[in-house]
């Protein structure tokens, strides 16, 4: 296990002295700078029943000397502070709060010559019982006069996952129903967009993801007290659509979305995500959303939490049991090239600010151990253990 | 009787490559607005990407293939 920590630290530390050195080496006088660089800072929320997220993340982009080389660099630090009711509670030293910290660095480049756009990223990132390597790369080409792009990605995760054992910290690797703690996630997506008409975009994608390692929760256990154990192979499909349609005399533009997805532990879901921006103002967007989502369970899920006693799984997820949620949000965005113009903000050229707010209403019908009646203040309904949740951001971000 | 969802997309797919008018670049002013650029929302979907791979059974749909944790 020692052994095994290690080469992931060392990785880490060499993620991080690599972000460090780009950013000192890419940061120059701001005179020298040009006009295509940009620092994003980002804070990002998520709250629900028994957990709540916050996520500052800072993000630096710099063309050398243009769009034909771009490298961007990111850091995010997710910090999870949870209600303990979750099952494992006790192992992590009883019920009560916990805060928990995943840190991630990203490199990304990107090259744009021609019709052709071609792009790399790496990315690790690490918890207590986490670790995460992930990379890939991606190609797109413009065709029929930039009318048309087809993109094809490709990335991989691997990630190896431990069980904390005692409540110091000690962890043990979680190998489930296997032998190794490594799950590989292979994601590969194809790409489809059209220019329809001057004021129509249209695209198509299909993504799949094979996953094969741990993919329960080392801590959960289901209702008759087995631990949970998820198959060791999920295969996922998920085809998508989407239209950008503008009304240049309205000042409005729709955005509807829709994505099937269907993966062989039985799961089907719908997402039907429509949103619809206004321009009240030149430097200002503003974005209604509104998004609905439903799934069906998966096979090896019991409402009676009662399964044969040679069936080999077992689930305590609310993510395997079927449920419908709607999601209603509002996002803001300034441009600040109105007030650069004046003198001592000129600075501000090309920067914005954004705030993002999103409301999930988590709905599900056959009680279970995890659907359950509560009560987040609008009265009593059934929802999900995870329940009704809000997540949103605020964004500053500021070109050189 | 409701069309299904493959049927659905295959659908639209066939509309949008019959689609043959060239849309020239003096006509794409409206095409150049943060509203009509999916990249505008990279930040953002990414975030909702590694949101519904935490809360939900599906996956995709955001252009980004989501995060990397196991906070299920």
């Amino acid at each position: 296990m020692v052994a095994g920590r290690t080469p992931s630290r060392l990785s880490g530390l060499w993620s991080l002295s690599l972000l460090l050195v780009i950013v000192a080496l890419t940061i120059s006088p701001r005179g020298h700078l040009r006009a295509e660089d940009r620092l994003t800072v980002r804070g990002n929320y998520n709250r629900e029943t028994s957990t709540r997220v916050l996520q500052p993340m800072v993000t630096f982009r710099k063309e050398l000397p243009d769009q034909r080389l771009a490298l961007e660099t990111e850091y995010l630090l997710d910090v999870i502070s949870s209600a303990s009711i979750a099952a494992g509670a006790l192992l992590l030293g009883g019920d009560r709060v916990f805060t928990e910290m995943r840190h991630e660095a990203s490199l990304r480049a990107s090259t744009q010559i021609d019709n052709w756009t071609a792009g790399a990223f790496y990315r690790y990132s690490t918890e207590t019982d986490y670790t995460a390597n992930a990379f890939g790369f991606g190609v797109s080409r413009d065709l029929r006069q930039r009318t048309i792009n087809l993109s094809l990605s490709y990335s991989a995760t691997l990630n190896r996952v431990f069980r904390i054992t005692n409540n110091i910290g000690a962890r043990s690797p979680w190998t489930s129903s296997g032998d190794t703690n490594l799950l590989q996630v292979h994601y590969l997506s194809l790409g489809y967009t059209h220019v329809l008409h001057p004021t129509v975009l249209a695209g198509l994608n299909l993504e799949g993801a094979y996953s094969e390692g741990p993919q329960d929760n080392p801590y959960r256990r289901a209702r008759n007290g087995s631990a949970e154990i998820h198959p060791w192979v999920r295969r996922r499909l998920a085809p998508s659509g989407w239209l950008r349609i503008t009304v240049p005399r309205a000042k409005m533009t729709l955005e509807p979305h829709y994505r099937f997805y269907a993966d062989d532990w039985g799961q089907l879901a719908h997402a039907i995500d429509g949103r619809v921006h206004f321009r009240p103002h030149r430097d200002l967007r503003l974005r209604l959303r509104y998004r609905f989502y439903t799934q069906s369970e998966a096979v090896f899920w019991r409402d009676n939490g009662v399964w044969a006693v040679d069936y080999p799984y077992r689930s305590d997820d609310p993510k395997m049991d079927d449920f419908r949620s709607h999601t209603a949000g509002l996002q803001l965005v300034w441009h600040l090239d109105g007030i650069a113009k004046f003198e001592g903000l000129r600075w501000l050229a090309g920067a914005w600010i954004e705030a993002n707010y999103n409301h999930a209403f988590v709905r599900c019908d056959e009680p279970s151990a995890t659907c359950i009646d509560q009560d987040f203040g609008y009265g009593e309904v059934r929802s999900t253990r995870y329940g009704d949740n809000r997540y949103g951001n605020l964004a500053f971000s500021i070109a050189f | 009787m409701g069309i299904r969802p493959p049927v659905l997309i295959t659908l639209v797919a066939a509309l949008a490559c019959s689609a043959c008018v060239i849309v020239k670049p003096h006509q794409r002013q409206h095409l150049a607005m943060p509203e009509m650029n999916p990249a505008t929302d990279t930040l953002e979907e990414t975030f909702h990407s590694h949101i519904e791979s935490a809360r939900e059974g599906g996956f995709g749909g955001h252009g980004a293939s989501g995060g990397g944790c196991g906070c299920g």
